[in-house]
């Protein structure tokens, strides 16, 4: 889920200008970009790095005119980085040629409030760092789909070669996303970035980009660990119900044995070994069957309803749930219903410290 | 004669329905060293209560049991179950077996409970087991065997463990004739030969007939204690 929200246009992490992210103007910019860019690359767990530059502009096709956050991106990097360039709708994605080209890639929504199609002339009016008017004429080449209304209707894409040079900006940029090999550790990287980092400039990692994604990451955790607890709660209701009918049905079994000599601590603890053998044999038996089945689903995924599907789809996220094996997962469930059958079986046969043998013996379950 | 067992004033009552019903009522009896005894009675006079309360398996309403110098009375679960092992041996009248275990395993389990080693007890059990004429269905389930059968196996894993006293309830009840006859004479070595005390509930008058001594109970009174020629 983190990957492919990150995937869409974030990255695990972005380096930007102190004051861009709350004040988001042209001239709050990474200076000498391309030095930041070749430090993070030479940073052993950054796999990929891309520089974006952006800034609102008027954007007319023909007769329509309409507002729109202008991105200037490196296009090989920006391939390589975010799922953006594949969400075309129709045509296709900023060419190669590096910021020679002047082509736009724009929302749907978008192309649609300006009447844009295909090969249109698209203009772009903004201004430059110093104030100057900043005229760009472009051709239309792809409109993408991202299926979020709101990007859709106010983004567009040119090369940076393009915005730098029609903006009047040098080696600059306003934010590198860059991703690392294990995004669990965005954190260490993170603090080992900010060591030494210009004080103009600030890392964020996705959690400080997306905090709504990290919620709902909290929120699923929450309901994941609340399920289990139920699940455990049922398990070990059953199993004390299970263990409640056993003392039952073999008391006379057990008066028997106190009859002839068992000590009832021992019969206890006969019962428990019972529980915890039975336990083991279940726990192995549901990790083989659990394995088998994730194995299985993890090919083929579990299709979500119509509705929360075509969500997903929207999000970019897979319109499947695609389970997958965990060691720890299955580690902690087995020792929680390890303790708790024991728990259960203990305590359900603590009765047996109480039979009178002779009235164990001659009882009816 | 040392005194093995010893019953003062005795009461058993049991709740059924609201109502109480004593089953013993001031009992007081004492059985020597040695002994073969006979509880005599018709159903309902109070003989298994009393080899129940002499055995430990179910406590008295009011009165005292002693085995030995031990009193009953005072001993939690644990100490009435190491008692049971140690010092008696109780035969059933539905035998009791432990239906997954072989004759062998079932006369073996009690010898387990007490600590003996592996080896002791599988040479104990299979000697009592050929001294009972169980030799040859030693590996036989207790479903593979006659009553009778069963019944020895029993008496096996009763006097295996070298108990002071043999508490037999009803245990010919569900035996023919024959087979009670064996039960007896075997009973009867037992108690001559080896000198194991011996207190058995009965209705038989084959198995009061051989018992030395024979305490009549009525309604949970001794109605009579007296002493046989067999």
């Amino acid at each position: 889920m983190v990957e492919n929200a990150t995937a869409f246009m974030s990255g695990h992490l972005q380096i930007q200008h102190a004051l861009f992210r709350d004040d988001p103007l042209l001239r709050h910019l990474i200076q000498n970009q391309s030095e930041t860019i070749k430090s993070l690359r030479s940073t052993p767990s950054v796999t990929q790095v891309t520089a974006r530059l952006q800034t609102f502009a008027l954007v007319s096709v023909e007769e329509q005119s309409a507002g729109a956050l202008v991105m200037g991106v490196d296009v090989v990097n920006e391939k390589q980085m975010s799922t953006l360039p594949i969400s075309v709708f129709s045509g296709r994605y900023l060419s190669e040629e590096r910021g020679q080209v002047r082509e736009v890639f724009m929302g749907k929504l978008l192309a649609r409030n300006l009447g844009a199609n295909l090969g249109d002339e698209v203009v772009v009016l903004g201004s430059q760092k110093e104030g100057a008017v900043a005229a760009l004429v472009l051709t239309l080449v792809g409109i993408f789909d991202s299926g979020q209304a709101e990007l859709d209707r106010s983004l567009l894409q040119i090369p940076i070669g393009v915005f730098r040079e029609e903006f009047g900006l040098g080696d600059e940029a306003h934010m590198l996303a860059f991703n690392i090999e294990d995004i669990d550790e965005v954190n260490g990287v993170a603090k080992q970035l900010r060591t030494g980092l210009d004080e103009n400039l600030r890392v964020y990692t996705w959690q400080e980009l997306m905090p709504e994604l990290q919620q709902t990451i909290d929120m699923k955790q929450s309901g994941s660990m609340l399920f289990f607890g139920l699940l455990v709660l049922m398990v070990t209701f059953s199993i004390v119900n299970t263990y409640i009918m056993t003392v039952a049905e073999r008391t006379p079994e057990f008066g028997m044995l106190l009859a002839i000599g068992m000590k009832p601590w021992s019969i206890i603890g006969m019962l428990v070994f019972e529980a915890l053998l039975v336990s083991l044999l279940g726990i192995a038996l549901g990790v083989i069957l659990s394995g088998a089945a994730v194995a299985v689903l993890s090919l083929i995924g579990i299709p979500l309803p119509a509705e929360v599907a075509d969500l997903m789809r929207a999000y970019h996220l897979p319109d499947r749930l695609y389970p997958g094996w965990s060691w720890s997962a299955a580690f902690h469930a087995a020792w929680v219903i390890l303790i708790s059958t024991q728990l259960a079986a203990f305590l359900s046969t603590m009765k047996v410290r109480k039979l009178i043998p002779v009235e164990a013996m001659f009882r009816r379950a | 004669m040392n005194v093995v067992v010893r019953c003062e004033s005795l009461c058993r009552t049991y709740q059924e329905d609201a109502y109480p019903v004593k089953a013993l009522d001031e009992v007081s009896f004492q059985v020597n060293d040695g002994e073969f005894v006979s509880l005599a009675g018709p159903s309902g006079s109070g003989k298994s209560t009393l080899l129940n309360l002499i055995g430990g398996l179910d406590r008295p309403t009011s009165g005292e049991v002693y085995l030995g110098e031990t009193r009953l009375n005072d001993l939690d679960a644990t100490h009435l179950s190491d008692l049971r092992l140690f010092e008696l041996g109780f035969i059933f009248q539905d035998y009791n077996l432990i239906p997954v275990l072989n004759a062998l395993e079932n006369v073996e389990f009690t010898m387990q409970l007490q600590g003996v080693s592996a080896k002791e007890r599988t040479d104990r059990a299979l000697a009592t087991l050929e001294s009972l004429g169980l030799g040859d269905l030693a590996h036989r389930r207790p479903s593979e065997l006659s009553g009778g059968q069963q019944q020895r196996v029993a008496i096996a894993r009763a006097i295996v463990t070298r108990p002071r006293v043999l508490l037999a309830d009803e245990p010919s009840a569900n035996l023919d004739s024959k087979s009670t006859e064996g039960l007896l004479v075997l009973l009867q070595n037992l108690n001559r030969e080896q000198g194991v005390t011996i207190i058995t509930a009965t209705h038989d008058p084959m198995v009061m007939r051989y018992a030395r001594r024979r305490v009549q109970l009525v309604d949970g009174h001794i109605d009579a204690d007296e002493s046989a020629e067999t």
